[in-house]
């Protein structure tokens, strides 16, 4: 059921549409940022979101990494929580029914160790398709150990493991890209020729913090993912140029807070938009950014919100 | 739904006070903190300068979507006055954040979020003359004196180790006496009552006391809740600490806040604790880090 809640002069269409899917509004949560749904259920009806996307689940548990998981920074964080997950088996058990009741789009994040693994993965959760609107596929995440790059770094890797995915499932599928590379736009081309039927961007970027009395890092693991506002300038950037190189639509974040934060990414080129990090500082973000957005549609006439996208100048 | 956002709308502060060298103490009303929070929980507080209300933002402006520090900070609850729709705090305004909170006038708004966490568990105690023991260091003491307050009405004796630095810092020393509770406190510099650690005078105390505590709660520096709950342990009496770690959201989402179980699972501090049973922490486990 569509709630539009702003002006009862006009009638606002906030309605998108991606991956043949339909998302009543264009706001989302960012995968880590919402749990599984039911903590931020506490602060508002979860049903008010376009989409809510889950914690990364990986094949089996993760207990995650030793403390020194954050740290502030200015108008942002570090964090290196370590996929802490229950793995995908209790996800299917218990956090994917939890999410059911909720009228919103549902998706879910995935993260394997081997294109293997996540296509493992994508045939386990095909099972329960009924259940799940969205697979985005976590092929960036900057906390996973492995000997040399992150698949998001290698154009090749990409390609594969979404060409092994949709080989597993009928479910859409979209691939989270790293901003950690020098081209983005050869990872989203790559993403796109393995078949993703849209793009997810950006992961967190890079970071360290030393804390001068103890002479240590502020992190366990050193090196960290970095977010927040901070890094909304990276992130738009990287949302405009992916736009330019491939056709299927985008999903945009990187220290989105606000609206008028939103609304850039949208005007960039993003078909959807993800909160994530100020969720920390204010729980009600999500649902302030789909308010505000229908004020400044209102303020400036616009009747479909989808004909906003990509029009920056 | 457990926070909707109206109720946090126009928290207001009615007054915001030094008490101590450094340590405020601030009212503010807030009907549903008063009425649900439990001893042990804390509230989520911005702490910056636009929150402050130094900075005044504009129509339209997005100022409320930037907060510097960026985290909120998590202060534990100190009193509720349910029938007034106050709470109340006390902080230690030392750190990059707090330091903004002193500054809020009184008849200002706060932004903060609560209660949240998990509370101290007062177990029923025997049928005569049940006694607890408290064992506080520097701005620990806070939400033991909200259990306190509970105890007491509820006809525990109460016994208190308040640690400091100084005399000036012991917090509300003349209050816990009115209270009733039987207060022993230890200074680092000598200035009142023990002279060194209040783990040394909480030593002693667990030595010459008769009638021993059938549960000690404890709140202060890691390093100091850990010596206390070794002397519980040795005592057998059952021990419940308040974690500080680090937070980030502080209602379970972004699982930055962990502590380590004896289990060997994380845990996060602000859904499973901050109130935990000591022998359930594995002491080894934690990460000091700078923020206040």
């Amino acid at each position: 059921m569509q709630q539009n809640l702003t002006s009862v002069n006009k009638s606002l269409d906030t309605q998108i549409s991606i991956a043949g899917l339909t998302f009543k509004n264009a706001v989302i949560t960012a995968s880590g940022t919402s749990g599984y749904g039911y903590e931020l259920n506490q602060f508002y009806d979860l049903s008010q979101l376009g989409g809510f996307t889950t914690k990364t689940i990986t094949l089996k548990p993760r207990i995650g990494n030793a403390p020194g998981r954050i740290a502030e920074t200015p108008y942002g964080m570090l964090n290196s929580i370590g996929l802490q997950n229950p793995g995908i088996e209790k996800f299917l058990e218990i956090d994917l029914p939890a999410l059911q009741p909720f009228d919103t789009r549902r998706i879910v994040s995935i993260s394997g160790d081997s294109a293997e693994e996540f296509a493992l993965m994508a045939h386990r959760l095909e099972e329960f398709k009924s259940k799940i609107d969205l697979i985005e596929l976590n092929v960036s995440c900057p906390n996973v150990e492995k000997g040399g790059l992150s698949f998001g770094a290698d154009p090749d890797a990409t390609r594969t493991v979404v060409q092994a995915v949709k080989k597993k499932t009928t479910i859409p599928v979209t691939t989270k890209l790293s901003p950690n590379v020098t081209d983005i736009k050869s990872m989203a081309k790559a993403a796109e020729e393995g078949g993703s039927d849209a793009l997810t961007l950006i992961n967190t970027l890079l970071g360290a913090a030393i804390d001068i009395n103890t002479r240590r890092f502020k992190i366990s693991r050193k090196v960290a993912g970095f977010s927040g506002p901070a890094i909304k300038p990276v992130a738009l950037r990287m949302v405009w140029e992916a736009k330019n190189a491939v056709r299927i639509p985008i999903i945009g974040m990187g220290g989105i807070a606000t609206a008028e934060d939103a609304l850039e990414f949208i005007l960039a080129g993003a078909s959807l938009v993800a909160v994530g990090t100020a969720q920390f500082i204010n729980p009600y973000a999500g649902i302030e950014i789909i308010r505000s957005i229908e004020d400044y549609m209102v303020k400036y006439n616009v009747s479909h919100l989808k004909d906003l996208i990509g029009t920056a100048q | 739904m457990k926070y909707p956002k109206e109720e946090f709308s126009d928290l207001k502060v009615l007054s915001n006070r030094q008490m101590a060298p450094g340590y405020y103490h601030m009212v503010i009303r807030s009907r549903k903190i008063s009425r649900e929070a439990q001893a042990g929980q804390f509230v989520q507080v911005q702490a910056s300068a636009y929150a402050s209300g130094l900075i005044v933002g504009e129509d339209g402006d997005y100022g409320s979507g930037y907060t510097e520090p960026f985290f909120r900070r998590p202060i534990s609850i100190f009193r509720v006055n349910p029938s007034e729709e106050t709470f109340e705090l006390i902080y230690k305004a030392i750190g990059r954040g707090t330091r903004f909170l002193s500054l809020i006038r009184a008849n200002s708004k706060i932004n903060l979020i609560g209660p949240l966490g998990r509370w101290f568990m007062l177990s029923p105690g025997p049928l005569v003359k049940p006694k607890i023991a408290m064992v506080s260091g520097g701005v620990g003491m806070p939400p033991l004196y909200f259990l306190a307050e509970k105890a007491i009405a509820q006809g525990y004796e109460v016994d208190w180790l308040m640690g400091s630095a100084t005399a000036a810092t012991l917090l509300y020393e003349e209050q816990l006496r009115k209270l009733g509770i039987n207060l022993q406190v230890a200074t680092d510099d000598g200035t009142a009552g023990y002279k060194g650690f209040v783990t040394d005078l909480f030593d002693r105390y667990l030595q010459t006391t008769p009638a021993k505590p059938a549960e000690i709660f404890t709140c202060g520096p890691h390093i100091m809740m850990h010596k206390v709950a070794q002397s519980a342990r040795k005592l057998e009496i059952p021990c419940q600490v308040s974690l500080e770690e680090v937070m980030g959201c502080g209602y379970g989402v972004c699982v930055g806040c962990v502590y380590r179980t004896v289990s060997g699972e994380y845990h996060k501090s602000c859904i499973e604790g901050p109130c935990v049973h000591a022998d359930q922490v594995d002491w080894g486990g934690f990460k000091k880090l700078d923020i206040e």
